[in-house]
């Protein structure tokens, strides 16, 4: 799968630049008042058969990042290449039919599933808008993704109440696959599963993968199961991805101070044990209406500089495959205030 | 094993109980909507086979000896001033009333419907949709409707027309509330997601959930209908004085009302009973339907 993933060709997906601002409107003539910055300047790429994780704490702009790929959002800025083609402005009835390639699974697997359709219809409704099947073939191609989910046809006619909340989102994955699209964006979609049943999605979304070379963008806050499932992870904060890297490379050396704060925060399984390493954020994640200047991380970095209120860092590659967005790690860390030992040394290794 | 059989033979025997009992278990639990029901059903019985109930014909006159006779075997209800029948009168014209209720009931629901649909789900058209329709309740609905009679020839479809008028933004309303709260849950977008073209979100994914309030709608707009027509019928805009119904009887009674009190008596207390027997069933309906009006049973 890795192999697949660092092969050379054309990326599935590629997103430069990507910016998502939500006008705030207010007064009887809902004049434009501001504006909530939700994604603000992201760019990565999916290789084919790859899966990207996309990290961050509740309010970051990782699902408005995800929405916005499949033009479930309109982009305000930026562009979205999807299998070598700009799909970024492409009219409405296109974009339509490109969705035949490009699907979504939900965090939610109850408000996700219209409750007044039959599990059948709602598997079925891709296949049907699309034109690809009806009548006796719909209803045998959706057995056949049942039984790909894990589900039983007997239970094709039953109402979405009558399921689980696994076998909710089994129904939820059903859908997604019935096209066979090559990206799927996951939606943080294990997080209100039960951890025994997360396993069993997740291991589901693995198996599908490999069987249908999927690629999946995976948006999600849970440090473990991100680091199951992906190739590759970015870290985003505040609109904007603060680190991206392989996962190897994320959980052994994490260079943004965000990061290293984030992965600290995974919890060591044995009581016994106590994190030393352990960073403490202070604050609150600042509004998105009104980020700060500079970095917006540096209200809340222990390291932060003058050079890091004034000015915004750009995602640089630090090393291969390995880009960050900071400051520290731009390679003129003259005026950065107390370089950290680990980090000084890669700084040699890049600035000889 | 057998135990278990057992269980699940008791459990579907008390699943099941008799057609007669499950009819009064949900008489019991729904009074205003079994009242309601069974009014409105004997209405629409007798208005339908009134040609049938009644002895006399309607328009029959007896201008020389049945003018203004009181209650009686002859005359159930009393005689009006051209000694036609009033009982008669009274049965007929509860056709002229459920039709003019039934029908704009159905117009402004349908129209009210597709209105609210475009203008919850298309943004671009929602202010001007909705600046049309608080133009239109910021006229008072017997006014408006006076107006559009005037315009229109007259007749019972004119009244249909000008009463429904009046009713289309209260439904338009009602819905593009809904749509609103709808449109945001997840599977409305996952719709989308999936390729599914704005037609079938709007009515496939969006519509069934107004369907429960706008049955109870209905029913209020139904019940207003029948008032709004007798109001007009008795200023003498409403349905042409030859045709019987509630509204032009209780005009005609109303120069005798000291003297002779069946004739308007009689058409009012059908209003009201019709009137009340549709709201019971609109109030009955909105306890069934939304289950955060309900009782406890």
């Amino acid at each position: 799968m890795t192999e697949a993933a660092t092969s050379g060709g054309e990326p599935l997906l590629k997103v430069s630049g990507l910016k998502t601002h939500f006008p705030i409107r207010k007064g009887v003539l809902a004049h434009v008042t501001g504006h909530v910055y939700a994604v603000d300047g992201v760019s990565f790429e999916i290789e084919r058969g790859e899966t990207f994780g996309l990290v961050g704490e509740s309010g970051c702009g990782k699902t408005t990042v995800g929405k916005t790929v499949l033009r479930l959002i309109e982009p305000t800025e930026g562009s979205i290449e999807f299998e070598g083609r700009d799909i970024t402005r492409i009219p409405r009835e296109e974009m339509r039919r490109l969705r035949q390639r490009m699907q979504i699974i939900y965090q939610d697997p109850y408000s996700s599933l219209n409750p007044r359709m039959k599990a059948a219809d709602i598997v079925g409704e891709p296949l049907k808008v699309h034109d690809i099947a009806s009548g006796g073939a719909l209803r045998e191609r959706v057995a056949a993704l049942f039984e790909r989910v894990g589900l039983r046809p007997e239970q094709l006619d039953n109402y979405p109440h009558q399921f689980s909340g696994g076998q909710r989102q089994r129904i939820g994955i059903a859908r997604a696959l019935a096209l066979s699209p090559s990206l799927i964006v996951g939606d943080e979609p294990v997080s209100a599963l039960d951890v025994s049943i997360q396993a069993q999605v997740i291991n589901l979304l693995m198996d599908l993968q490999e069987d249908y070379e999927l690629s999946y963008l995976f948006i999600a806050h849970d440090l473990a199961v991100v680091e199951h499932i992906s190739q590759r992870i970015g870290v985003m904060y505040l609109g904007r991805i603060v680190e991206l890297t392989d996962k190897r490379t994320l959980f052994s050396n994490p260079l943004h101070p965000y990061s290293e704060a984030l992965l600290s925060a995974v919890p060591i399984p044995d009581p016994g044990v106590t994190r030393e390493d352990r960073v403490i954020l202070t604050g609150d994640v600042p509004s998105p209406i009104d980020p700060p200047k500079g970095c917006h991380f540096h209200a809340r970095c222990p390291y932060a500089t003058e050079r890091c209120r004034m000015e915004s860092p750009s995602l640089k590659e630090v090393e291969p495959g390995h880009w960050v967005s900071c400051h520290l790690h731009d390679g003129s860390a003259a005026d950065a205030a107390e370089p950290r030992p680990e980090t000084e040394g890669q700084m040699e290794n890049l600035n000889p | 094993m057998s135990t278990a059989a057992v269980n699940e033979m008791e459990f579907e025997a008390a699943e099941a109980p008799p057609l007669h009992r499950r009819i009064a278990g949900f008489v019991r639990r729904n009074p205003n909507l079994s009242l309601g029901l069974l009014m409105v059903s004997v209405i629409i019985f007798v208005a339908i086979f009134a040609p049938w109930i009644a002895a006399k014909d309607p328009a029959e006159l007896n201008v020389v000896t049945g003018r203004l006779k009181p209650p009686s075997a002859e005359y159930w209800f009393g005689s009006d001033r051209f000694g036609r029948d009033v009982f008669a009168r009274a049965i007929f014209g509860g056709r002229i009333s459920l039709t003019v209720g039934i029908t704009v009931a159905l117009l402004a629901v349908f129209i009210g419907l597709m209105v609210g649909l475009l203008s919850g789900y298309v943004r671009q058209i929602d202010a001007w949709l909705m600046r049309i329709m608080d133009g239109l309740m910021a006229i008072p609905g017997l006014l408006l409707a006076i107006g559009f009679i005037a315009l229109l020839p007259a007749g019972i479809e004119t009244v249909i027309i000008a009463l429904t008028i009046p009713e289309i933004p209260r439904v338009a309303r009602l819905v593009r509330g809904v749509v609103v709260v709808t449109r945001e849950i997840t599977y409305v977008e996952a719709a989308v997601a999936a390729g599914a073209g704005t037609a079938r979100v709007i009515f496939k994914h969006i519509m069934p959930n107004t369907f429960a309030p706008l049955i109870v709608q209905a029913t209020f707009v139904c019940a207003s209908a029948m008032l709004s027509e007798a109001a007009l019928s008795f200023l003498g805009a409403g349905t042409p004085p030859e045709i019987p119904s509630w509204g032009t009887m209780m005009a005609d009674g109303r120069s005798y009302l000291s003297s002779a009190t069946w004739i308007i008596l009689f058409p009012g207390l059908f209003l009201a009973a019709t009137v009340l027997s549709v709201n019971l069933i609109g109030d009955g309906l909105r306890d069934l339907l939304d289950p955060r009006f309900a009782k406890e049973v």
